[in-house]
């Protein structure tokens, strides 16, 4: 596995071309289910190989809090455009992570905080991490997959 | 970094010179292709995940967010039973969407889908 360059202040994009570059991308089994709407079906969350090989490398990723105040400030009623996209580039790059870390990582990036925060407080639970082969194996009726009841506590 | 230049202008023996800042401001920033039906990424550059929204309904998560929702975002898909009509829908700075319809305006799933971005990191 090829040594991270200390990426101090470097910027993003060029830490993950060196990434394109250097590192085999890996396939991950894992899938995240969510639902963020009674009204629509569940979702899933894929990750991207080279992504996750960013993630098991470690030194390349910013710190999953950079995208929750940048993700703050597009909430502002007034946002018009990003200036606080230094926290991506400057702030020190995690270390290494383990692919379930890297998944725990991914969902608070990419999944609704709605639904990550108070996953396991209603009848059953909003967000459930399975591996791909637990899918259904047809895409038949997608629009109504939901999170099965039996996962009810 | 190793192997850095520098330079705002790079001029070719015959054909011209280009300032490097249309090389910066005109590549692509991420791009993702993936199947459409296994949801499995074949191949991207910085983008974090894929969410399967429903049929013919997928979000792209971008590893570095755009300044604004503004970004120019290029979509395609192969499908070969049917003629589609693709569109891609802006959700935010850090997000690109895809969807897919057929002739009869009914959301399907694709083979083949690719997206690609470009303009202003943050």
């Amino acid at each position: 596995m090829p040594q991270t360059p200390e990426f101090k202040g470097t910027h993003l994009f060029d830490r993950l071309c060196w990434a394109k570059e250097n590192l085999e991308g890996v396939q991950s089994d894992y899938r995240v289910v969510y639902e963020d709407s009674v009204d629509e079906c569940a979702k899933i969350l894929v990750p991207d190989p080279n992504w996750m090989a960013c993630a098991l490398q470690g030194g390349i990723l910013p710190p999953v809090w950079v995208y929750h105040e940048l993700a703050k400030d597009e909430a502002q009623p007034d946002f018009k455009k990003h200036t606080r996209g230094y926290l991506l580039h400057q702030t020190e790059p995690v270390p290494a992570m383990t692919e379930e870390e890297a998944i725990e990582y991914l969902i608070m990036k990419d999944c609704p905080q709605s639904v990550w925060t108070n996953w396991d407080s209603g009848n059953k639970p909003k967000m459930v991490i399975c591996k791909k082969q637990q899918l259904p194996q047809t895409r038949e009726w997608r629009n109504s997959w939901r999170i099965s009841d039996e996962l009810a506590a | 970094m190793a192997g850095k230049i520098i330079a705002d202008q790079i001029e070719h023996s015959t054909a011209g010179s280009l300032d490097t800042q249309y090389v910066v401001n005109g590549s692509a920033k991420a791009w993702m292709q993936f199947d459409g039906h296994s949801n499995t990424v074949n191949e991207s550059f910085a983008t974090s995940s894929l969410t399967d929204n429903a049929t013919g309904r997928w979000n792209a998560n971008l590893s570095n967010a755009f300044t604004s929702d503004n970004f120019a975002h290029n979509v395609s898909s192969v499908a070969s039973s049917y003629n589609t009509s693709i569109d891609a829908g802006y959700v935010g700075a850090s997000i690109a969407s895809l969807r897919v319809r057929n002739d009869a305006t009914t959301y399907v799933d694709a083979d083949g889908c690719v997206l690609v971005c470009q303009g202003d990191l943050a």
